[in-house]
């Protein structure tokens, strides 16, 4: 063999050996060992274990620690997923909050860590644990690693600590929503405080105004002009193309019937009380008559829906791939002008559903109320409300500090005339030249430009907005909103959409779209019935052996039967199978939370 | 003895970084599998979590979907095995008998550019292509007067297209190595056997097969160690809840199961498991290798 040959099998052969070690089973990520070591532990050991009241001085509003404390904390920031939040050489460790926080409150704040992706932060927090290295004092977790804090015993219990520091509304807001509370409740104390979405993504009715305008048909009322204007929508070209080329709903199945957009919560609750779910084991558990829980998916009335949704199609009324499709892909059928309805939240009247317009000018998607069932039930379901908890390292000396921050930013939040914990530094924003300018004595929050704002006083030099959330949540955690807090804002600017902003909240409503506002009117004005989960305890030992085994036999089998791969007569089957796989074990598992935490 | 040391120790000193790195990097970390045989969790460690043996790859085998799910694996890891090899060794083969250089070299760049997309991005585009409603792919059956094809939504079709996507996605990549050795074939073979007056054909068949055999070996025995991978990111941004049946595999149900739960030690005991059994069919084949076609790769 010539060298040319043998210089080429080695060459080969170093090719191949390099895949060799895609083999290799397992490669830990070794790195990350040790956690910064933060400085809060040499503070708080420094002599002055100022334990609560001590060194803080003034008014509610107006607290300052001296000497100062140092809160270390953690974030997750993208970075390029979120607009701008920081002015040019600023960043989450280095920005005008945090000197202000350091200059009027007296409290430094360090990240232990600040990461990019929700996987890596909880990784961060596994390494923590497992390495037992020092948890910061304050932060956000949810879900698994929130679970594994809470078993290891690192948090602290809070009960104490909202009785003694937390805002007034603030405790009544714990209370109101106490049910949801059920992941950080551990032998009948609180380890977390929640963060709030909301809760104003209540689904309603988005159509093609416009095609039915083209037909000659009335809005929808009841389900059964619904599935009329389906038909019409599927065979009667609504878009006046003169191709066979449209159907009724475009609707993402791959989920199971809730999801977060496109979602039909909406039928289901027109034809049963239940509200039904598949793609977790955790949604919903109804409550039922004899005030015990049952999982929705196997409830009998489930069929009712699972046979409207077979017939629609069967008849072609519905995407024919929704059982491949996520949300966002099955909104692009709506977007391109193929579907004349989908359900979904206030917001997608500028995506994906603003889309529409730009593929053709005269689509118009309007957002109209849910239609009533033949029985006149009607209803959506009630997203749950919690996206996650802030925690407390058990060790931490300063939580005094950290609720005054927090009722702080609470209050600017609530913007309540008389309350003693209401900031006035912060009355017209939170930071001048940040999220807000004064301009001829007007404070101008965004479109600085159109204001007449001189380019030198504008935040950022494109002229943009500034998101200061970033910036003001620093040892928050999670910001929480305040649920259903924006609803009188929305009635105001739907009344007189130039009325004058004179609140953050009211500012942030008068920023929605037309189509958004309208959608979210249209929401808060037709009051029915929310399906509640009434689970919302951590996943129990079942759920998380089998949860997923279940989840996988329910999404299918549904969709079996709504393809007609399958007769309506399998549900029986299926419900038989959830059951004996670990479903009936399940039941009786949040049964049994349920009854202890009522 | 001696002698030899003093003569090669340079060499041994440069070998020891890459050794340092192995050991460090892959064999260390490879004491992290006892949580295989452990209820871990992350805040009690690896020495304080209990000790469960065998019960997690028990579990694997007592699911209810495990049949099914390793049944998946194994048809859709073996189709692509098989025409995972020979489409780039036919592919390799044609394109080295091709002359024009200019041709060859934008065939060989077009042919592998696949390779370089990731799934996420060809699980959106196929959606589209693929589509009953529309898709390029089933205007094109329909001008032929066939029926549209549910390709993504129906079980049988969805192994069908997994295999076929991924080759073309593939091929192309996988040709390199075997166009390599064909270039590194001495130019007097073919010489000589035109002068015996061999066809084409007969050099193909005679002289470029058997030289390319080694390596052919080479790469199937190093796939066969595969064989438990049927392509995790390709399967999870493809299939969906109509073909559960047909397309779950074991990597995407560690991942539902043991990722989305935050069930390290199962998912570990499945690693182990598609390793063990990796490793064993990649001692038979090169036993098997050296035996048949007298032929070691080490």
């Amino acid at each position: 063999m010539s060298r040319y040959a043998k210089f080429a099998k080695v060459l080969t052969l170093s090719v191949a050996i390099g895949l060799l070690p895609t083999l290799a089973a397992c490669s830990k990520d070794s790195n990350e060992g040790s956690p910064s070591k933060s400085t809060s532990q040499s503070d708080t050991g420094t002599g002055t274990t100022q334990s609560t009241d001590t060194g803080n001085s003034g008014e509610l509003w107006n607290q300052k620690y001296d000497p100062p404390v140092t809160i270390t904390t953690a974030f997750m920031d993208d970075g390029t997923s979120r607009g701008n939040a920081f002015k040019p050489g600023e960043s989450m460790e280095d920005n005008a909050n945090i000197r202000w926080m350091k200059d009027n409150m007296g409290i430094n704040v360090k990240f232990d860590f600040i990461v990019t992706k929700p996987e890596d932060y909880d990784t961060k927090l596994r390494l923590l644990l497992s390495s037992g290295g020092k948890l910061p004092d304050a932060f956000a977790a949810s879900n698994d690693p929130l679970q594994s804090l809470l078993s290891a015993n690192k948090l602290m219990p809070l009960d104490e600590a909202i009785e003694k520091y937390a805002h007034p509304e603030y405790k009544k807001l714990l209370e109101k929503y106490s049910y949801a509370l059920g992941e950080v409740k551990k032998d009948g104390k609180i380890y977390g405080l929640p963060a709030f979405f909301m809760g104003d993504e209540g689904t309603v009715m988005w159509i093609r105004k416009d095609w039915l305008d083209n037909l000659g048909l009335q809005p929808p009322k009841t389900l059964d002009d619904f599935e009329n204007v389906l038909k019409a929508f599927t065979e009667n070209d609504p878009d006046k193309n003169g191709k066979n080329d449209t159907i009724g709903l475009a609707v993402p199945l791959k989920e199971g019937p809730w999801t977060w957009m496109g979602q039909t919560d909406a039928i289901v609750s027109a034809l049963t009380d239940q509200m039904i779910n598949t793609y977790d084991v955790r949604l919903f558990w109804n409550k039922g008559a004899d005030g015990k829980l049952s999982y929705g998916a196997i409830h009998p009335d489930a069929k009712l829906y699972l046979e409207k949704m077979r017939d629609w199609m069967s008849k072609g009324y519905l995407d024919k791939e929704a059982g491949i499709k996520d949300p966002s892909k099955s909104s692009e059928l709506a977007a391109s002008g193929k579907a004349g309805i989908m359900f979904g939240p206030f917001w997608m009247g500028e995506w994906p559903l603003g889309d529409a317009t730009k593929n053709d000018p005269k689509a118009d998607f309007e957002p109209f109320p849910l239609p009533t069932g033949p029985t006149g039930l009607v209803g959506r379901a009630e997203k749950p409300l919690t996206q996650g908890f802030t925690v407390f390292n058990k060790d931490f000396q300063h939580i005094d500090a950290w609720f005054a921050y927090f009722n702080k930013i609470f209050a600017k939040k609530l913007e309540q005339a008389g309350d003693p914990y209401f900031d006035p530094r912060w009355k017209d924003g939170y930071l001048e030249g940040y999220d807000y300018v004064k301009f001829n004595g007007k404070v101008v929050k965004g479109n600085y430009e159109a204001a007449g704002v001189p380019a030198e006083q504008w935040p950022l030099k494109d002229g943009g907005t500034l998101d200061i959330r970033y910036m003001m949540t620093n040892i928050l955690g999670n910001f929480t909103s305040i649920p259903g807090s924006n609803v009188a804002a929305v009635k105001k600017f739907l009344a007189d959409p130039n009325a004058e902003a004179t609140s953050s909240l009211e500012f942030d409503v008068s920023q929605m779209k037309k189509r958004q506002l309208g959608a979210a009117g249209v929401r808060i004005n037709q009051e029915v019935s929310e399906g509640k989960n009434y689970f919302t305890g951590p996943m129990t030992a079942t759920m998380k052996s089998k949860g997923e085994l279940l989840k996988k036999l329910a999404t299918e089998s549904y969709l079996k039967i709504i393809y007609g791969e399958k007769p309506i007569e399998y549900f029986d089957e299926f419900v038989k199978q959830w059951l004996d796989n670990g479903g009936q074990k399940i039941t009786d598992e949040v049964n049994e939370w349920y009854a202890k935490n009522q | 003895m001696a002698a030899y040391w003093r003569k090669t120790w340079p060499f041994h000193l440069l070998l020891l970084p890459a050794l340092a790195l192995v050991i460090i990097f892959q064999y260390i970390p490879l004491f992290g599998v006892v949580i295989a045989f452990q209820d871990y969790e992350p805040w009690l460690g690896i020495k304080g979590s209990p000790w469960v043996g065998f019960e997690h790859f028990q579990y694997l085998f007592t699911y209810p979907d495990g049949k099914q799910v390793i049944w998946n694996t194994l048809i859709i890891s073996a189709f692509k095995l098989v025409i995972n090899l020979i489409i780039p060794i036919v592919f390799a083969l044609l394109l080295n008998e091709v002359s024009k250089t200019f041709f060859k070299r934008s065939v060989q760049t077009f042919v592998y550019l696949p390779h370089f997309l990731s799934w996420v991005i060809l699980g959106g585009i196929m959606l589209d292509i693929l589509s009953p409603e529309g898709g390029i792919v089933n205007r094109v059956l329909n001008a032929f007067g066939v029926d549209s094809i549910f390709f993504l939504g129906n079980g049988s079709w969805f192994r069908f297209t997994v295999v076929l996507s991924d080759v073309w996605k593939e091929f192309g990549f996988s040709a390199i190595i075997f166009l390599a050795t064909l270039v590194g074939i001495n130019p007097a073979l073919y010489e000589a056997a035109e002068i015996d007056g061999a066809s084409r054909w007969q050099q193909v068949i005679s002289i470029s097969v058997p030289l390319i055999m080694p390596i052919v070996i080479v790469v199937a025995t190093l796939s066969l160690g595969r064989i438990l991978d049927a392509g995790f990111d390709q399967i999870l941004n493809l299939y969906n809840p109509l073909v559960y049946s047909h397309g779950d595999i074991i990597d995407t149900f560690v991942y539902r199961e043991g990722l989305n739960n935050g069930q390290f030690s199962f998912g570990t005991a499945v690693g182990l498991f598609k390793s063990f059994i990796g490793f064993i069919l990649i001692v038979i084949s090169y036993r098997m290798a050296f035996k048949l076609a007298n032929y070691r790769i080490f």
